[in-house]
């Protein structure tokens, strides 16, 4: 099957976000997780997530009688997505000044890593 | 155009532009005893506090250089064309080799290019606080109770006060602290299932560190100092210095929570192992080596850092020679004069200095020094009128409205000086009155605009705007070039 889903819109990518997390989920379970962080609806999270899988960015398993969703494509394809998108690269590129975090907003180069490997490997030698 | 022109005439845009040029000297220095210090500093918390308040001192030097030049500039810049009684065709006496009047031309547009930076640099970081508020709730899941609880835990080991939210984000790259009165920690979703629960809780740690220390308002307020300061090196340098020994502080923070510098340098190497970026920019010279060796190695510094500071200090001398303040060629020029200066009788010396000082020319004012009677000396003079004098033989039109003006300088210009020795006498001594005048006594600042048609040796269309700064009738020449020249004729000799 060569369908590629749309962009998700802001809702769906939160629906969308929970099913990564958690794993393949009913309704029921996916409403649970987004009420956690803000006052949702049911009906309005079930009828988001039918037309998700109308428009192919959730599987839906009619095996059991609650319906189990499934993201439809994984979160890496869905990011690279979101990433190639010209207006969403500039505004997280943006707000990568404003952030601090553990890590510098420069990704490490695989030489780098290799180094960093070498440095924690010497370091348990010379302990033991 | 002509707003243009205002800006540029206008004293505070000069004063903006000076304090520029100074800043940058001023901040080499403090980027130079920065360098020395961490030279000596230790501990990431000095370094990082010492560093902090290296960019605190470039903002309040840049302040305070402007509060001392801006009721200055006026008194500035005539204080500069004295330099030079020629100024008025200051264009073509480049031989001089005195760069001050053509900085003076330079200071108004270094300002107006410095006040466009700073509105980008501004528009620039409005958009990022925007995306940050999106960053926050988009494709953002709560993440499990039982890490949610950690969180709460560690956050009164560390004794922070605040309640900190825990969310995964499908848009984070990487752990990340959003946020300072509601403070906000995003991990990267699949990161929590991808890590052991040992290294999240030291990446937690590292987190929490920040929001302990107030980082997300220190860099917040950062950004702004940059943006003020964008086109100062030095400042680019302390910035980077400040951001890479918080991360520093965290580690030790983190580390001493956790008390294994090994565990956690692991946890570091494991996420950066883990991280998702979209477009994998190949780099060179990463900053997570020399973190992770630090934390293994704490007693072996890099000492890279002061060499930059020297390089900084190098790049930024220049500025500082430009903008060193002119006293010393002031008073040289003054030296000269006198000593070349034979003693005249007062009567000699008042018509060479009053009242031909504006109109005689280097060759003929230095014939008129070698004299050595006075009788030669009258003779001159008689010579000197009848040279400008446009019908020879008959009576000296030139001489007669040569002094007609001086009488008009004095009689209208006059404010606690003379009136031939304001700027408005010398210019009309020099041009006579101005075929179009636009005076705005009553205004904020206010000005004369005077134009002429035609100015031999400097062009058509001539402006010269004079402004009283400190509202007494002293009317300066307002900083920049003294004439705006439309026409291409413009720089032929005088004849």
């Amino acid at each position: 099957m060569k369908y590629t889903p749309p962009r998700p819109t802001d809702a769906e990518l939160e629906i969308l976000a929970v099913l990564w997390s958690i794993g393949p989920s009913t309704v029921r379970q996916v409403y649970d997780v987004i009420s956690r962080r803000r006052i949702a609806q049911y009906s309005t999270i079930l009828k988001f997530m039918q037309i998700m899988a109308e428009k192919g960015l959730v599987i839906r398993n009619q095996d059991q009688r609650a319906h189990v969703f499934a993201p439809a494509k994984p979160r890496e394809w869905t990011q690279q997505q979101l990433a190639g998108h010209l207006l969403e690269r500039a505004f997280s590129g943006s707000a990568k000044a404003l952030l601090v975090g553990a890590l510098s907003a420069r990704r490490a180069s695989k030489e780098e890593l290799a180094a960093i490997q070498k440095l924690l490997d010497e370091y348990r030698k010379e302990r033991r | 155009m002509k707003t243009l022109e205002m800006l540029i005439r206008n004293p505070a845009i000069a004063a903006v532009g000076w304090t520029l040029l100074h800043s940058l000297w001023e901040g080499a220095i403090v980027a130079a005893v920065l360098g020395a210090m961490l030279l000596i500093l230790r501990t990431a918390r000095t370094r990082y506090l010492t560093s902090c308040a290296a960019l605190l001192a470039l903002v309040v030097l840049f302040t305070f250089t402007l509060l001392k030049l801006a009721p200055e500039s006026a008194q500035r810049f005539s204080v500069t064309s004295g330099i030079a009684p020629t100024w008025n065709i200051v264009a073509e006496d480049v031989t001089s080799g005195d760069w001050r009047p053509s900085l003076t031309a330079a200071a108004p547009w270094l300002a107006l290019f410095w006040l466009a930076g700073v509105l980008l640099m501004f528009g620039r970081y409005s958009v990022s606080y925007m995306s940050v508020r999106r960053f926050r709730s988009r494709g953002v899941c709560s993440a499990p109770n039982a890490w949610q609880k950690e969180v709460e835990q560690l956050t009164t080991r560390l004794r922070i006060s605040r309640p900190v939210r825990l969310l995964e984000s499908c848009l984070a790259e990487a752990p990340t602290v959003i946020g300072h009165f509601r403070p906000l920690i995003l991990m990267p979703i699949g990161m929590l299932a991808g890590l052991s629960p040992i290294q999240i809780e030291s990446i937690l740690l590292h987190e929490l560190a920040h929001i302990r220390r107030q980082d997300y308002l220190v860099n917040t307020l950062q950004r702004c100092i940059e943006s003020l300061l964008f086109y100062h090196p030095a400042m680019w340098w302390i910035s980077a210095v400040i951001r890479t020994e918080r991360e520093h502080c965290c580690d030790d923070l983190a580390v001493s929570i956790s008390g294994d510098p090994h565990k956690y340098a692991r946890a570091l190497a494991a996420l950066e192992q883990n991280r998702f970026s979209p477009a994998a920019v190949a780099a060179t010279g990463g900053s997570l080596v020399k973190r992770i060796h630090r934390l293994l190695y704490p007693s072996t510094a890099s000492a890279s850092a002061p060499f930059v500071g020297v390089l900084i200090l190098v790049l930024t001398a220049a500025g500082t020679v430009a903008a060193w303040p002119t006293k010393l060629s002031q008073s040289n020029t003054g030296a000269k004069q006198s000593e070349t200066e034979p003693v005249l009788e007062p009567e000699y010396s008042k018509w060479l200095h009053e009242d031909v000082g504006y109109i005689i020319d280097q060759s003929e004012r230095a014939a008129f020094l070698r004299l050595a009677t006075n009788e030669e000396r009258d003779k001159f003079i008689v010579q000197f009128w009848e040279r400008r004098n446009p019908t020879p033989g008959a009576p000296n039109k030139f001489k007669e409205e040569h002094y007609r003006r001086f009488a008009y300088t004095n009689q209208h210009f006059a404010s606690g000086v003379p009136g031939w020795q304001t700027d408005r006498g010398h210019i009309y001594i020099l041009y006579g009155p101005p075929d179009e005048l636009e005076a705005h006594p009553h205004a904020a600042v206010p000005n004369e605009v005077w134009l002429y048609h035609h100015v031999p040796g400097v062009g058509d269309n001539a402006t010269i705007t004079f402004v009283d700064s400190t509202g007494r009738g002293d009317y300066r020449l307002s900083p920049g070039a003294p004439f705006v020249q439309k026409s291409p004729g413009a720089g032929e000799k005088q004849p």
